[in-house]
Formats: structure tokens, C-alpha cells, sequence
């Protein structure tokens, strides 16, 4: 993976965002909520105007001046939304791919919390979650340093 | 430097001059005899054909409306005239597909009936002619010594015709005054013998001799001619005039199919039909004019030595002509137009790339085709027209990338070119740190933004980014737009997402960001100048006329724009985002009002679907906006819902909200005057707010009895973080659907520590009195401990005795602050409907301690939240016995004692009934 993970972002089916991390220090938290709220549109479009049968990944949604937003739906239409920064490089859709099946485990251990409320649109702030998004950015962004 | 060119950025097509159509002005009485073809009083010449012209004193004539020739010019003109505008997407592509034969797209110029090509005579007839005025060779020329191309080429390009087209008319009897009107010939089944009248024959040859003058001197040009003859209305079913037709052009040399047309009067619709005709006959014969162009021009480039073996000398300051490949540039160029011009937007692309190389070159610091040539001096005139230049050439080259469909194609011009300017801004000093650069990078994408609407309304489809659709495991390694750079089917897909083409929003949103940074940047720059100064240097020429720039009006413009596309897009969601741009540019031009206006409507989605972060920011920026317009009503609204912890933020940030809230609330000073001024109410609905605290309120039990003590409680519950020192309200109102039972509590002023543990247990079932003054006269009231503090619960038990038999209900509660000069109440309506998740939830009761413990919750039956109960009468205490053997017996007398206890104090009327059933019988 050539490029870094600069935000991680859940949404929840009612459009609340579930959680939010950010991995970079040039851009504002602000900022990405922003470009997490936006991808909801582009994300609802794809998913409706796409066959049945619509992969859960749902590639790239956008790019907006140095970054590029990719997203991911689950079955029970939480979305998930990756912000990479845009370099010279080819982003490759299967480690892109890769990220989001990580993330959606992470969410699935989430959920399998008896405690959770699922349908609460409260955002996520378990501990064990965050570790596991945190471990998910750093280890993506780990390795684009050691590819350099 | 902010606009370009038009030539340079116009579509050319190929220019067709038109004579003859007559100028019908009402000085000019054009009567049905009048057979001029040309009316302008200049240009009325007895070379024409015509044998009279009715004199302006004829009389009646004139009155009339337009004569059918005359109508039948002017509708040509019109016709001719529609469109002077061409666009890339005019062309025959559109057309073909709806199957319509295509009309090939026009320039038409009117011309005088004798119109003359310029024509450059030789000063002696040895010497070859002269170069044309625009040459860099010709000294009076723009371009001497070392220019290699200006504006004014093109326009001379699209004022010199490729084809030309004479209207004449044909003559006729009825245009001698006072000849009776001709019986119509016979014509025999020997039609060729029809006698011919030798008036007309001789009128005839005039013409058919004033064509062939025409035709001969634009063949020698090598401009196509065509001759159309307009027939009268009368004329038009006349065998006779088919001969003469017939006639006049084989004396005129003309060929039938493309040289020689007819019209004659007709509607709208046929006009258009003949001029359309008119095109697709003679588009051939324009596309050769500009072929033969492209052939001379290639000709002359092939003529050309390599640049790399005429270095030039670069140590003398004198102008020196221009190099060859200034020369290569301008040929390269010229192609380019001409094969424009014909709609070769494949060979216009080849030609303006190898241009766009060229005049690139030449802007580099150091050359890569010349040897030993530096680049231009800066901001020198040729290094104003060669950046010029090379953006619209870039431009033109992205519009055609479009227009072919590679989109990909587009984006990587656009990003070359930017690229390639970045690189050398930072040699000329214009780098990225100069508002030039900023101006200048926010006119690209403006202009590309523009170039994809133009190329998305002619049907070209944005792409789709990445295949999505495609089911998972499939290869998609064809797809075009996969894998990009050439590097072979690659083993995984991908796709580089800044060489994926989209919408134009996105581009008009970065030329707005790239408009906002020449801001800030021009404002550093001039903050650092002497403004007093009078500009000496360029850069200070540059800076003063940057100081007219509204640079924040061009950042709203450009995000309006955006803002448009996105909503084309559907993108709403965005929309908001570039609303809270536009009303950020808005702040920082102190026109806070609109800002305010717009972060007003774009809250509200963010609340709704809990974008808390992005709603903090929001609200911080109203704030600000209305603080400053002095507006405190709607500043305290902000302040209020940024206490709620719902909205994150650090502890010293809401530290500062909450003093901010007291000030506002204690310390107005907005007036002058120190006199006691009335307060001014404000009240803040909690629900459509992220309240600051939650305010449940519950009864105990589901009904009582009347005159019995009816227990609720109301919980006031805040959140984690917030309010970060305690905050107190003046007093709570408890309402009651009946006004009667309405509590106030007001607020005893107490600091000790007991009211701020985290769960606060607060007795107001006792000691209640009855206010007998003021707004709240007859309501209870008590004083009790009306501090919250972040993370805390505090519970008020309250207790009624209601006197009759009703629903009551707990409608409100209202929390008040009260100041000199402000009465805000926070109210919490409870007759809202509960929320699905609160139903869930079991009820719960905060029992007071007995012995000094802290208070704790027991469970009440039911779930939810209970506001209302059903007060019934509570039944009589009568004590009923009955008294009886369990069996009678026939015709014996059955005992039965009934006692009745009044339990009561008072006396009970009583009625008794007793009624014996056999309970088989049922």
C-alpha cells in the first residue's frame, strides 16, 4: 500500500456517525467529518442505482482536492468510509478491500457486545474498538513507510 | 491578465461569405418591382442586372409591407445570422445519431456584392509580395520581430470566407414599369423551341456575365463560389425561367449540384431547409479551402532547419527575429486552427500538442529544442502572449480529450499543464507563496470546471471511478480507465483516484479553495508593501491592481457554482458543506449577516443526524457572527446549546462557553445608558436543541384517588463534561395541564457542597406556599437548590393533592435564568412523544435515604416514562357483611343479615339492593 490511511469513519444506518479517527496531523478532525458526511450521498447513489446483488465495497466514492474517500456498506447499512491521501500511485482496490474487511470485523466484535445497543445512535466508545481501528491505521501506515 | 483571448478560446468552423440579400431599411422603398440586388444606397451600382428601380416618389408603393423579396432577404439574413457562436459539440456527431441528416455548422459573414479579398501586391513586379501585416516578418506587423502568434490571426481566419455565395435575381417583365403583364408562354411538347424573348435573353447574359466574373476572380483565390438565384413568386412554376435557369448557369460556368441554387419566397421551415442544404453542399468545398490551408502551412514548417542546428546567440539585447522554433510553433498552431476549423479534432489535438511542446519550451528556463536558448524574459510582452498561449492551447486540448471521450485524457492535461507551470512559477518568482500563482491555478480549474459542464451537456458520461459493480473475483483488467500508466495488466486492481475525471463541482470548489488562498496570500503580500507608495516594479503594479480584486465575491461566486453542480449531482450532503464554505468567506468579509443566514440553514441537518462536531463548529461561527451584529438573542441560543456535552470540546473551551453565557447574560452593555431597562424574554426549546442538560418528569403511579397526595418526580440530568462549575437556574416551573397545581421552585442561593453530589435527592413535597402576588400568583413555590454541575442527577420530588377527578398531566418544565436585562427559559415540553428507546427502559424511583445514606433508585412497575395519571374518586370506606345460611329451604323463612360499617368520619346515604339468583339459571 503506497498510500496512507489518513481517517477511518463509521456511519450509522440513520446517517449518525458511529466513530471517527483520525490518522494524520494536516488536516483537521473537522475536516474529515465533513468528507464523512459528504460520502453518505455518493455512497446512498451508488447503492441505488446498483445491482442487487452489490458488492459491500463500493471503491472509490471520491476525491476531493489531495484526498481520496472510499467506502463500504454493510448489510445492515452501516457505512464505512476510508480517507487515503492522494499520491502519484495506483491505489489497489483488493488492499483497499482488505482495510475495509478488517474494520468490519473490528465492527462485528462491536456489535456482538450483548451491551451494545445497535439501533442507538449513540457513537461507538469502546476501548477494545478503538485499539482495533487504531491497530488497523497504524498498521497500514506502518507498512507504507516500510515500502518507501 | 485575467481574461484570455476569445479568439484563442472560441470554437472556429469554417466561414462562408454571403452577397446580395438586400439591406431593406425604410429609406429604401423596395417595391415588388424593384429587382436590385443590392439596396444599399452605397453599393447600388449599375453593374447589377437590374434594368430600373421604381423612383422613392412612386407613390403608394411604398406603404407597403416588406415585398416578398425583400422578406425573403430578410429571412435569409436572419437564417444566415442565428448562430454566430459555434461550440466543439455543434458538429455532425450530434446530429448523426438522431439521423436527421447533419448540418454542417457555419460562420457566415455578409459581405458587400463587390466584396475583395485583401490582396498584398508586390511593391515591383519582380518581388514576391509582401508577408501579411501579422507576420513576424512584416514590420508593421504586431508580431515584429520575435512574436509567433496573436489573436488577431484568428480573427482574420474567421472573417476570410472559404466559400462564397452571390443571391441574384432573375428578371422579369413585371419590373418594367407600365408593361402589361406577359400572357405565360406555351410551352409545347417541344419544349426546347419555346420562342425566347429577346428582352430577357439579353438581361440574361448580363447576369449569367457578372457570375462568371465572380465565379473566375474567387477560383483564382481558390475559394469555392456558388450562385443562387432568387425567384418570384410567379416565376417559380414557369417552364420558360427553368430554361433561363438552365441558361444562366452553363454561361456562368457553374455545375448544377453544389454552384447553382434556386429560391424562391417561402416560410420559415423552407428557408431554413434551403440554407441548410446550402451548408451540406458546400461543407466539401470548405473543408478543401481550409485542406489546401494546412497543406501550404505544413509545407512551410517542412521548409523549416532543425532548431538544434540554428542555436541562437543569446549574449545581445537587441531583439533578435524569431527563432525557428518560435516558427515551428506558429505553423504547428495554424494547423491546429485550420483542422479545427474542419472539425479534425483528432489531427487539431496531434497539431495543438505538438504546439503546446513547443510554446512550453520556449517558456522553460532553460530550452530543450533550441540549444543554448534561455526562456523568455519575464514578464516580458512575448512571455505574457506565450503563457497566454500555451494555457489556451491547454484548454483546447483538454475540451478535445473530452469531446473524443477520454476523459482520463482531459485530467491529465489539466494536470500537466498545472504541473508543468508549478514547476516553473518557482524559477519566475511567481511560486507558491505569490498570489499570482493562486489567481492564476484557480482560473484553470474554473475554465476545466466550465470545459466538463460544456462537454456533460452534450452527453459526455462522468466515469464511474472504480468497477464497483463488477462482481467480486472478476478481472476487469480492460477497463481503460483501470491500472492507468501503462504498466501492463496488473495483478490487482486499482486506479490512481486523482486521474479519475469528475464532475465539474469538484473543480469549481478547487478553484474557489485556490481563490481563497490568493486571498491570504495577497493580503500578506500587501500587508508587507507600502501601500502609500507609488507602484515603481511590476510586482507593485501587480499588487495594486490585485488590491481592486473582490477576491471573496470570486470565492462565493465559485462555490456557487459548485454548489450548483453538487446539487445537480445530487449531492446535498456536500451542498451543506460548501453552504458553511460560502459562509465562511461571507464571515470573513465582515458580511455576517448572510453568514449567519447560511450557517443557520445548514445546522439543522447536521443536528438531525448528530454530526456533532461539524454542528460545534457551526454553532462556534454563529456566535461569532452574532456577536458581532450585536445580535444576543440568537448569540445566547448558541451558547445555551454549545453547553450541551453532547457537542465536544475541550474542558477549557467550555470553561470559556460558560463564562461567555454569564457575561452575555449579566453583563450586556450594548446600550450606552445605565437606567433600568426591561428585561427581554427569550425561550429555547430544548428539544430542537442539543440541550444542556435532559428533564424527565414522572408520577409514582399510574392513578390515585382524589384528595390523596400524588407523588412525581423530575430529573434534571447533565451530561458528562458539562456544565464544567455549577450552573444555576433562578427557578423550575412544573406545569400541569390544569394551572391550578403549577409548582414554581425557585432557586435558594445555597453554596454548600450537599447540592452538587452526583445524585441529588431534593424534597419539595412539603412546605409549599401559595404565592400570592405576581405573574405567578396561586401556584405553589419553594426554595430549594436549583445548582447543576456536569455528571450529575438531581431529582426534585414534588407531591400534589388534586381535587377532582381528571387526567392530570405533566406538561412542561421550564428552566429559567433570570438577569437584569435577560429572562431565558429553557423549556422541555413533555407532552412530546416519547422516544422508541426510553419505552424500553424500566422506571425507575429515587427513594430518599433515611439515615444519611445517598438516595437510591428502586424500580417501579412498567417501563417508559409516566406524565400522566388518572385522579378517580377514591371509593366510600363502607364496610358491607353479608349474613346467611349456605342453604334455604322451601317455605321456610330464609335469614339473611346485611350489616353496613360507615368507616367514614361523615355520614353516607346508602342505598341498598339485594337480589336473589338461582345460579343454575345463568
Amino acid at each position: 500500500m503506497s498510500n496512507e490511511i489518513n481517517c477511518i469513519a463509521l456511519i450509522g444506518k440513520q446517517n449518525n456517525p458511529l466513530y471517527l479517527k483520525n490518522f494524520s496531523n494536516t488536516h483537521p478532525d473537522l475536516k474529515y467529518h465533513y468528507i464523512a458526511h459528504t460520502s453518505i450521498d455518493v455512497i446512498e447513489e451508488r447503492v441505488a442505482s446498483g445491482p442487487k446483488n452489490l458488492d459491500l465495497y463500493l471503491g472509490l466514492l471520491y476525491a476531493m482536492e489531495d484526498l481520496a474517500v472510499y467506502g463500504y456498506m454493510t448489510n445492515t447499512r452501516v457505512k464505512f468510509v476510508a480517507v487515503v491521501s492522494v499520491t502519484e500511485g495506483i491505489i489497489r482496490d483488493a488492499e483497499m478491500k482488505t482495510i475495509f474487511k478488517k474494520i468490519h470485523s473490528a465492527y462485528l466484535s462491536q456489535i456482538c457486545n450483548p451491551f451494545y445497543n445497535l439501533d442507538s445512535q449513540q457513537s461507538i466508545d469502546s476501548k477494545a474498538f478503538s485499539r482495533a481501528i487504531e491497530a488497523i491505521g497504524a498498521n497500514t501506515n506502518t507498512k507504507t513507510t516500510m515500502d518507501i | 491578465m485575467n481574461t484570455y483571448p476569445t479568439e484563442y478560446l472560441l470554437h472556429p468552423v469554417p466561414v462562408l461569405a454571403v452577397y446580395g440579400l438586400g439591406n431593406t431599411t425604410s429609406e429604401q422603398p423596395s417595391t415588388t418591382t424593384t429587382t436590385t440586388t443590392t439596396s444599399r444606397p452605397d453599393n447600388d451600382v449599375s453593374t447589377t442586372t437590374t434594368t430600373t428601380t421604381t423612383p422613392p416618389s412612386s407613390g403608394n408603393n411604398t406603404r407597403q409591407p416588406l415585398s416578398s423579396r425583400a422578406a425573403l432577404g430578410t429571412m435569409l439574413q436572419n437564417v444566415f445570422n442565428n448562430k454566430q457562436q459555434h461550440s466543439l459539440y455543434d458538429t455532425i456527431r450530434s446530429s448523426t445519431t438522431t439521423g436527421i441528416p447533419s448540418t454542417p455548422a457555419f460562420k457566415t459573414i455578409l459581405v458587400d456584392k463587390d466584396y475583395k479579398l485583401s490582396e498584398r501586391t508586390p511593391i515591383s513586379p519582380n518581388l514576391p509580395p509582401p508577408h501579411s501585416n501579422l507576420s513576424p516578418l512584416s514590420p508593421e506587423s504586431p508580431l515584429h520581430p520575435d512574436g509567433f502568434m496573436t489573436p488577431l490571426w484568428i480573427k482574420k481566419q474567421l472573417e476570410l470566407p472559404s466559400v462564397v455565395v452571390g443571391f441574384y435575381d432573375l428578371w422579369d417583365w413585371s419590373q418594367e414599369p407600365g408593361s402589361p403583364p406577359r400572357p405565360k408562354r406555351e410551352t409545347g411538347p417541344l419544349s426546347s423551341h419555346v420562342m425566347i424573348d429577346p428582352t430577357e435573353r439579353e438581361k440574361d447574359t448580363i447576369l449569367a456575365q457578372e457570375i462568371n466574373e465572380r465565379r473566375k476572380y474567387f477560383q483564382d483565390k481558390g475559394i469555392k463560389f456558388a450562385a443562387t438565384i432568387i425567384l418570384k413568386r410567379h416565376q417559380t412554376d414557369d417552364h420558360a425561367v427553368e430554361e433561363r435557369l438552365v441558361w444562366i448557369r452553363k454561361q456562368s460556368g457553374l455545375d448544377n449540384k453544389n454552384s447553382f441554387f434556386i429560391i424562391s419566397p417561402g416560410t420559415q421551415h423552407d428557408i431554413q431547409e434551403f440554407v441548410n442544404n446550402l451548408y451540406r453542399n458546400l461543407h466539401e468545398s470548405a473543408i478543401h479551402y481550409y485542406n489546401n490551408r494546412i497543406k501550404k502551412v505544413r509545407k512551410k514548417r517542412a521548409k523549416l532547419p532543425s532548431p538544434s542546428m540554428t542555436p541562437r546567440s543569446p549574449d545581445t539585447n537587441e531583439p533578435q527575429p524569431l527563432s525557428v522554433q518560435g516558427w515551428m510553433l506558429r505553423y504547428d498552431f495554424k494547423t491546429g486552427v485550420f483542422q479545427e476549423i474542419k472539425q479534425d479534432i483528432e489531427g487539431a489535438t496531434k497539431s495543438y500538442e505538438s504546439a503546446y511542446t513547443l510554446v512550453a519550451d520556449m517558456l522553460a528556463p532553460k530550452s530543450s529544442i533550441t540549444p543554448g536558448q534561455i526562456g523568455l524574459p519575464l514578464h516580458s510582452k512575448r512571455w505574457e502572449e506565450a503563457k497566454a498561449l500555451m494555457d489556451c492551447i491547454s484548454i483546447k486540448i483538454c475540451s478535445f480529450y473530452l469531446y473524443m471521450n477520454d476523459t482520463s485524457g482531459a485530467l491529465a492535461q489539466l494536470n500537466g499543464h498545472l504541473h508543468m507551470i508549478q514547476t516553473y512559477a518557482t524559477v519566475w518568482g511567481t511560486g507558491e507563496q505569490t498570489f499570482e500563482y493562486w489567481a492564476w491555478l484557480s482560473k484553470q480549474y474554473r475554465i476545466f470546471g466550465d470545459v466538463i459542464d460544456a462537454a456533460t451537456q452534450h452527453g459526455i458520461k462522468i466515469p464511474i471511478p472504480t468497477s464497483y459493480m463488477n462482481t467480486p473475483g472478476l478481472p476487469t483488467q480492460s477497463h481503460p480507465l483501470m491500472g492507468g500508466s501503462g504498466s501492463g495488466p496488473s495483478p490487482a486492481i486499482g486506479c490512481n483516484p486523482g486521474s479519475i475525471l469528475q464532475h465539474p463541482g469538484f473543480y469549481y470548489h478547487l478553484a474557489a479553495m485556490c481563490c481563497a488562498e490568493r486571498r491570504r496570500r495577497f493580503l500578506e503580500a500587501d500587508n508587507a508593501a507600502d501601500s502609500t507608495k507609488e507602484p515603481t516594479t511590476i510586482w507593485e503594479t501587480l499588487l495594486v491592481n490585485e488590491r481592486q480584486i473582490d477576491h471573496s465575491a470570486l470565492t462565493i461566486e465559485l462555490l456557487t457554482k459548485s454548489y450548483e453542480q453538487f446539487k445537480k449531482y445530487r449531492n446535498g450532503r456536500m451542498t451543506l458543506y460548501l453552504a458553511a464554505e460560502i459562509a465562511g468567506t461571507y464571515y470573513e468579509t465582515s458580511k455576517f449577516e448572510m453568514a449567519l443566514k447560511f450557517f443557520e440553514r445548514i445546522g439543522k441537518t447536521y443536528r438531525k443526524e448528530n454530526w456533532n462536531m461539524i454542528l460545534t463548529s457551526i454553532l462556534r461561527w454563529s456566535l461569532r457572527c452574532a456577536k458581532e451584529l450585536g445580535s444576543w438573542e440568537r448569540a445566547l441560543e448558541c451558547l445555551i446549546e454549545l453547553m450541551s456535552s453532547d457537542l465536544p470540546m475541550s474542558e477549557q473551551k467550555r470553561h470559556d462557553i460558560q463564562n461567555e453565557l454569564m457575561d452575555v447574560l449579566y453583563k450586556r452593555m450594548d446600550d450606552g445608558d445605565q437606567k433600568e431597562q426591561q428585561s427581554t424574554s427569550l425561550v429555547i426549546h430544548m428539544d430542537q436543541i442539543n440541550p444542556m442538560l435532559n428533564c424527565d418528569a414522572q408520577f409514582q403511579t399510574r392513578g390515585n384517588f382524589v384528595d390523596a397526595p400524588v407523588r412525581f418526580q423530575v430529573v434534571l440530568k447533565t451530561g458528562k463534561t458539562s456544565p464544567p462549575t455549577p450552573f444555576r437556574f433562578n427557578q423550575m416551573r412544573i406545569l400541569f395541564n390544569n394551572p391550578r397545581y403549577n409548582i414554581v421552585l425557585t432557586d435558594s442561593n445555597k453554596e454548600d457542597e450537599s447540592g452538587l453530589k452526583n445524585l441529588t435527592y431534593v424534597d419539595c413535597r412539603q412546605d409549599l406556599q401559595t404565592l400570592n402576588e405576581g405573574e405567578y400568583t396561586g401556584w405553589s413555590t419553594k426554595e430549594v437548590d436549583l445548582r447543576v454541575v456536569k455528571n450529575q442527577t438531581k431529582v426534585y420530588e414534588g407531591c400534589i393533592v388534586p381535587k377532582e377527578c381528571c387526567e392530570l398531566k405533566i406538561i412542561g418544565i421550564c428552566l429559567d435564568i433570570q438577569s437584569p436585562q435577560w429572562h431565558v427559559s429553557l423549556n422541555y415540553d413533555m407532552d412530546r412523544p416519547v422516544e422508541v428507546e426510553k419505552h424500553l427502559i424500566r422506571r425507575k424511583w429515587l427513594e430518599e435515604s433515611k439515615d444519611g445514606r445517598s438516595p437510591k433508585f428502586t424500580f417501579l412497575e412498567s417501563s417508559g416514562e409516566l406524565n400522566v395519571i388518572k385522579i378517580s374518586q377514591r371509593p366510600p370506606r363502607v364496610k358491607l357483611i353479608a349474613d346467611y345460611a349456605t342453604q334455604a329451604l322451601l317455605d321456610e323463612y330464609f335469614e339473611l343479615n346485611i350489616t353496613i360499617q360507615n368507616q367514614e368520619q361523615d355520614a353516607i346515604d346508602v342505598n341498598l339492593q339485594a337480589e336473589l339468583k338461582d345460579p343454575s339459571e345463568k
